[in-house]
């Protein structure tokens, strides 16, 4: 016979089941859809950065000094000048700053740091701005007032260029234009402020005497950029910038960075491979789920048609040739869902690629729809519903050609598990306990029913519950900063004062129409730091040293006890398991020691444990106060807590606070929590889209299954029709067999998700994401949503039957079933 | 208690139209053991389907037991059969999940209401299953399942039973005995009819009713007289 009689068979068969078969390449067009949208988006990120960084002209070594030291610009110029392999040096000035942009009744008032660029010659050549809205800043804006800031921060805030902007000590600034240098392409927190983000913390970039000018640092800088020759030894240069530094600036402390150990720039890398995994990770779970749930649905199609198997079998064709319509028949439902899937994942890779864009508005993306994916995830899309439709042939051949066939008393084929129900009461009519029995009779088919559903509910739990883990971690932290004292004002100080100094006594006795503005003032001391591990890694650790026996607020803790005026240090859960320790171990870590007036170097100490607190975010320590000896800080504070009198709102000591000197930034505590946001915010868009994605393809799988299910029971359908059992009744008798089948489904789906959970979370993201802890949380709302999906929509998917019974054939459906 | 007038059953199939039943008119009387019988094509099944309701006809009118099926909406017709007719079939279409036993109470719960009602078990007892009500159709044999079958048809007490080829399965032994079974039900006052291609089978029959080409071409008793049971072969 040839090829084109048996497309055309095989045609048929697709389109007598056109509605399933349209329900299964759905599904897997979702399948590889997603699985390409996902697939290489490493290779577009990476590609994007390279460019994006060569277009900005990145430095390749960055010097800072310590906080709060200084030096004259012409002069440490002129001592880097001449360094071999150095082309180009760039000298900058980064001072600790507040925002002040309300508008229309919403209070903006935020920390941030002014960044004066050396705007000489068209400048900067060094670590570029990349102006995403508005104007440039040239060389005509050296010491004027305009400013360009931060694309996140104003995206967040909704400000646009020509919005009244205003800096501490009440400088107002011309709000030119929105846009980043490569550094700054996200905030990394501990580097600026307490907790900042993208969102709560701007950077805002003026000429370098600009900047001189508003903090009344006139000719310091603080900040060195170098661009190198090609093929130049980054080791030697930092060698040569040691003796040079030791030589004319010994008192001066520093941190030379390379720009490779940059770490935003290697987080834009590490984000990008790391991220891949995690999408792969998705995708292929994705992928599987849509792969298992056609395998199942195409190879039941199939199973319908043994009897034809076995008039083939009786006619003598043989089994290659008997395994060829099945074959046409999946090798359709391949075509469709792989033409549908270009389509999905076009449209999702352009959506992924747009969430990227607005998170990094980098000045090159490339997002281009990579067909090597999409060909991967064809192919699996193309075997799978063949392999699928093999499976049932090969059943069928087993047996004798007779038994394939008949379709008299032996076509009753046996009652499966149906004799267990002597042993469980139902109660109720018969024709109810008919559900139960039908379940029990073919547990092959009700295992394949329950599995379908299960797949889809495991994809729910499994994408909904990652989305969960990272709310509640959100939650967790959030709520470590806000559930006691939530009215409190965290203010760091420009520099380190006495504790007792007039500028901190000044702040405590603020007043406000005539009465105190705060009933307390904890002072405090925040220093960034270092977790140093065995194999001597270091992970960035947040010191905050307060007073456990004064400070109203204090951080909960999981074990151990708050460092009572011993030497001890309390760390967070994820830097205790990361570093090998528990409470009563030593922890290495590497201090800043104050040398000079306003120079550090950093030192490793071995600390004790004393406890473990509950904050998610591993960098976060706490000591007591009257550790800062530690670190050559006795007596000395940096931060305030403030807590407002009676009657007094935040907004109110925000504003105090904003027009104080010495103060480099106040932050209400309740936007602490966008910290957390913000760390994983990309995932948590991305994992929304993907949820909605996830909760049509476990409608499709949940749909289809059942619908099969029904048709499955077309004949004994018939039957009751015949004896006059009214419509509802089967209806209601189906409902209840798809309830318990969704329910044991969902039960499974809910096991299975919570295992692929704890392989994403503790297995993956906990690779990818280290600075946090998350804690596997499956959310209520995705509990019933699962449920509403696999119990209550399995449930009523009959309902979708009442027209086909309607337009029952019945004595043809009772003659026959194919 | 069962009326044709004028009845017609075309199909359309594609562009040709199908004559299944051409201008039928009938009337069977309460009690009667009619057996209608022609070959496959005649229109003899179709007749069955528009006598209990499962089809309606083109055009003329149906009379069951006082009842117009042809007026009826789809909500009466499901009453009607489920109060005026059972069904016998040719493969039985027992449910393989649910015991004899099982089978037969599915239908007695159907009619809960009614009083009276008769055990499951007691039917089976009838038709001689006293024994087999535990087991699952699987386990039973055609003849038994078909017996099961008729149980569950008796057990409505539905005024008339419609049986499809119900030896067509069966071997002539096991068939003999559900001709038996019918035959007492008719005496027993209900009204059989049994659609047939097997000519040995109508010479029990009260009635003969013999379609050709969905038009009926006798009617009457059978020709040689009413035969007893014991006289068949095939």
């Amino acid at each position: 016979m040839k090829l084109k009689f048996w497309l055309r068979w095989s045609y048929r068969d697709a389109r007598e089941h056109w509605l399933q078969v349209l329900a299964i390449a759905l599904i897997l067009a979702l399948g590889t859809g997603v699985y390409s949208g996902f697939g290489k988006q490493k290779e577009w990120r990476i590609e994007s950065l390279d460019k994006s960084f060569a277009m900005l002209a990145m430095y390749d070594l960055h010097m800072e000094l310590t906080d709060g030291s200084y030096l004259e610009g012409p002069a440490l110029e002129a001592a880097l000048a001449h360094i071999e392999g150095v082309a180009m040096v760039e000298t900058r000035l980064l001072v600790p700053t507040l925002i002040d942009a309300s508008k229309g009744g919403e209070t903006i008032l935020y920390p941030g740091r002014l960044v004066g660029l050396d705007l000489s010659n068209g400048g900067p050549h060094i670590n570029k701005l990349n102006i995403t809205e508005g104007a440039r800043l040239s060389e005509a804006d050296i010491n004027s007032n305009r400013v360009v800031i931060d694309h996140l921060f104003t995206s967040y805030r909704k400000l646009s260029p020509g919005d009244t902007v205003k800096i501490a000590g009440d400088f107002e600034l011309d709000f030119v234009g929105r846009g980043q240098t490569p550094e700054n392409l996200m905030i990394m927190p501990g580097t600026g402020g307490f907790m900042e983000n993208e969102n709560t913390f701007a950077i805002m970039y003026m000429s370098r005497a600009s900047v001189q000018r508003l903090s009344g640092r006139a000719g310091l800088v603080n900040d060195v950029v170098f661009l190198f020759n090609k093929n130049t030894d980054p080791d030697a240069v930092i060698a040569e910038i040691n003796k040079v530094m030791a030589a004319n600036f010994a008192d001066t402390g520093f941190n030379l960075t390379k720009k490779t150990d940059d770490k935003v720039y290697n987080a834009m890398y590490t984000d990008a491979r790391g991220d891949q995994r995690f999408w792969n990770i998705i995708a292929g779970l994705f992928l599987f789920g849509a792969a298992m749930a056609t395998f199942n649905l195409a190879g039941r199609i199939v199973e319908s048609q043994r009897r034809q198997i076995g008039i083939g079998m009786a006619l003598g064709v043989k089994r290659p040739l008997l395994a060829l319509r099945p074959i046409l028949l999946g090798l359709q439902i391949a075509l469709i869902g792989t033409i549908f899937g270009l389509a999905v994942g076009y449209i999702f890779s352009q959506a992924i690629a747009g969430i990227f864009d607005d998170f990094y508005p980098l000045p090159y993306w490339r997002n281009p729809f990579f067909i090597e994916s999409y060909i991967n995830a064809s192919i699996v899309g193309l075997i799978v519903p063949v392999v699928a439709t093999l499976f049932p042939v090969w059943r069928a051949v087993r047996v004798q050609p007779i038994d394939a066939i008949q379709t008299g008393y032996l076509v009753a084929k046996g009652g499966g598990l149906s004799y267990l129900m002597e042993y469980v009461p139902v109660p109720g009519k018969s024709y109810m306990q008919m559900p139960f029995r039908n379940i029990l009779r073919s547990p092959w088919r009700s295992l394949l029913t329950m599995l379908g559903v299960s797949i889809a509910i495991m994809l729910l739990i499994a994408m909904s519950g990652i989305l969960d883990t990272f709310q509640r971690t959100i939650h967790q932290g959030s709520d470590f900063y806000i559930k006691s004292q939530p009215n409190r004002l965290n203010v760091v100080l420009d520099t380190f004062y006495p504790i007792n100094s007039e500028r901190i006594s000044q702040i405590q006795a603020l007043e406000q129409d005539g009465q105190p503005l705060f009933s307390k003032v904890d002072v405090g001391l925040i220093m960034v730091g270092e977790y140093v591990n065995h194999d001597d890694e270091e992970m960035l650790a947040v010191i905050d040293l307060f007073d456990p026996e004064t400070a109203l607020w204090q951080p909960t803790l999981k074990e151990g006890q708050l460092p009572d005026g011993q030497r001890g240090i309390v760390i967070s859960e994820k830097a205790a398991d990361d570093l090998g320790v528990e409470v009563g171990d030593t922890v290495r870590v590497a201090l800043p020691i104050r040398e000079g007036l306003l120079s550090y170097r950093m030192e490793e100490t071995d600390i004790p444990v004393v406890g473990i607190h509950d904050n998610p975010l591993r960098m976060q320590a706490y000591m007591s106060l009257n550790q800062a000896d530690l670190m050559n800080m006795q007596g000395l504070a940096n931060t305030l807590t403030l807590y407002p009198a009676k009657g007094v709102t935040t907004e109110e000591m925000r504003r105090v606070m904003f027009a104080q000197p010495g103060v480099a930034s106040v932050q209400l505590v309740s936007d602490i929590a966008s910290s957390f946001e913000e760390a994983i915010e990309i995932f948590n868009v991305v994992m929304m889209m993907i949820q909605g994605v996830v909760v049509i393809l476990a409608f499709l799988i949940a749909f289809n299954s059942t619908s099969i299910n029904v048709d499955e029971r077309v004949r004994e359908i018939a039957t009751m029709f015949a004896f006059g059992l009214p419509i509802r009744t089967v209806i209601r008798m189906q409902v209840v067999e798809n309830l318990i089948t969704g329910l044991i489904g969902t039960i499974l789906g809910v096991l299975f998700g919570y295992f692929a959970i704890v392989w994403m979370v503790k297995g993956q993201v906990a690779d990818m994401i280290p600075d946090i802890q998350f804690d596997i949380h499956i959310a209520l709302a995705t509990f019933v949503t699962a449920s509403v999906l696999g119990i209550v929509v399995v449930g009523l998917t009959p309902l979708l039957s009442i027209r086909k019974f309607l337009r029952m054939d019945i004595p043809s459906t009772l003659r026959v079933m194919e | 208690m069962i009326t044709l007038e004028h009845v017609s059953k075309k199909y359309a199939m594609g562009a040709v139209t199908v004559t299944a039943l051409n201008d039928v008119s009938l009337c069977i009387k309460e009690g009667e053991f009619v057996v209608v019988l022609g070959p496959s094509g005649s229109g003899k099944t179709t007749l069955l389907n528009m006598v209990s309701a499962l089809d309606i006809p083109t055009s003329g009118k149906i009379t069951v037991a006082g009842k117009d099926i042809t007026a009826m909406s789809r909500m009466k017709q499901f009453d009607f059969r489920r109060n005026t007719v059972s069904f016998i079939f040719q493969s039985f279409n027992l449910f393989p999940s649910l015991t004899a036993e099982e089978n037969v109470q599915f239908v007695l719960d159907m009619y809960a209401h009614r009083s009276n009602q008769p055990r499951a078990q007691a039917v089976l007892e009838s038709v001689g299953l006293g024994l087999r009500y535990k087991h699952f159709p699987h386990e039973l044999s055609g003849g038994e399942q078909q017996r099961v079958a008729i149980a569950r048809a008796l057990a409505t007490g539905n005024p008339v039973l419609l049986a499809d080829e119900p030896t067509g399965e069966l071997d002539f032994k096991t068939g003999v005995q559900i001709l038996h079974l019918l035959m007492a039900q008719a005496g027993n006052g209900r009204t059989v009819l049994v659609v047939t291609h097997n000519r040995e089978i109508s010479r029990i029959a009260d009635r003969v009713i013999e379609l050709s080409s969905g038009e009926i071409v006798r009617d009457g008793a059978p020709e040689a007289g009413k035969a007893p049971i014991a006289d068949l072969h095939w």
